[in-house]
């Protein structure tokens, strides 16, 4: 069997930290949980490297990710490497501010934002009192500004 | 030294190798992806502004056999429609030779 020489597309986790604590979440209880996060050099070395092996997507997850406060900083690092990205995300951070950068970079190819239900007492059940409304306005502020954003 | 009129690829487009002497061409900017023979991965990376496009037929014509006399036949990278702007003359203008972009 032949293999890819590099991958042609990445899921990184930008962060270990979360402003939710779901119930059913296995981030904060694996082994494989990191306690810090790498530093805005790391990731721009590890960027660096990706463009040298020529991978052409990013997703970029957590934790989540809107926790970040230089996320626009690694964003912008992975769009001047030649890649495009995504975002997964719980949408509770997403400002309006963020969503406009997110579509001014023109490289992120959507933000999925996961939604338990239909209703706010379905999705707070498991994910916390509000964290609903707040995901929805996550969502509103991306459509405000054209980014895709396949909620699920 | 580099020639202005010599073709030079864009250096926003991405050349994926991969294994078996294909590449994928893309570009960040639209997401769009395409396939590229074994023939126009060596066309594109003599893209570097170092060769005219007599010097690239030259080149394609000693590393190959069967390279027709009418390079035309040798299809498009500058004007084709699927990749407007992934290879321009270094005065603006689009680039020849054109080398067959082939879907995979």
């Amino acid at each position: 069997m032949q293999l890819m020489k590099t991958p042609k597309s990445m899921d990184i986790a930008i962060t270990n930290r979360c402003n939710l604590r779901c119930q059913y979440c296995y981030h904060f209880e694996s082994a494989e949980d990191a306690g810090t996060d790498l530093s805005l050099e790391e990731w721009f070395r590890f960027f660096d490297e990706l463009r040298r092996c020529a991978v052409m997507r990013l997703t970029l997850a957590g934790g989540e990710p809107f926790i970040r406060e230089d996320l626009r900083n690694l964003s912008t690092a992975s769009w001047k490497n030649r890649m495009r990205f995504s975002l997964l995300s719980n949408g509770t951070l997403i400002s309006d501010e963020i969503a406009a950068y997110l579509a001014s970079t023109k490289r992120c190819d959507y933000v999925q934002v996961s939604i338990d239900g239909s209703v706010p007492i379905t999705h707070d059940a498991c994910r916390g009192q509000g964290s609903f409304v707040r995901a929805v306005n996550g969502i509103r502020a991306l459509r405000r500004h054209g980014v895709p954003e396949p909620s699920g | 030294m580099p020639d202005r009129d010599n073709p030079v690829a864009n250096p926003l487009i991405v050349l994926r190798e991969e294994f078996d002497d294909w590449a994928i061409l893309f570009d960040p900017d639209t997401g769009n992806a395409f396939g590229l023979n074994p023939t126009a991965v060596y066309v594109w990376k003599l893209l570097n502004g170092q060769n005219s496009k007599d010097d690239i037929v030259k080149k394609l014509r000693d590393a190959a056999d069967g390279v027709p006399e009418d390079v035309r036949n040798i299809s498009e990278i500058s004007s084709s429609p699927r990749e407007p702007g992934a290879c321009r003359i270094r005065n603006g203008t689009n680039a020849e030779p054109r080398v067959q972009i082939a879907d995979r």
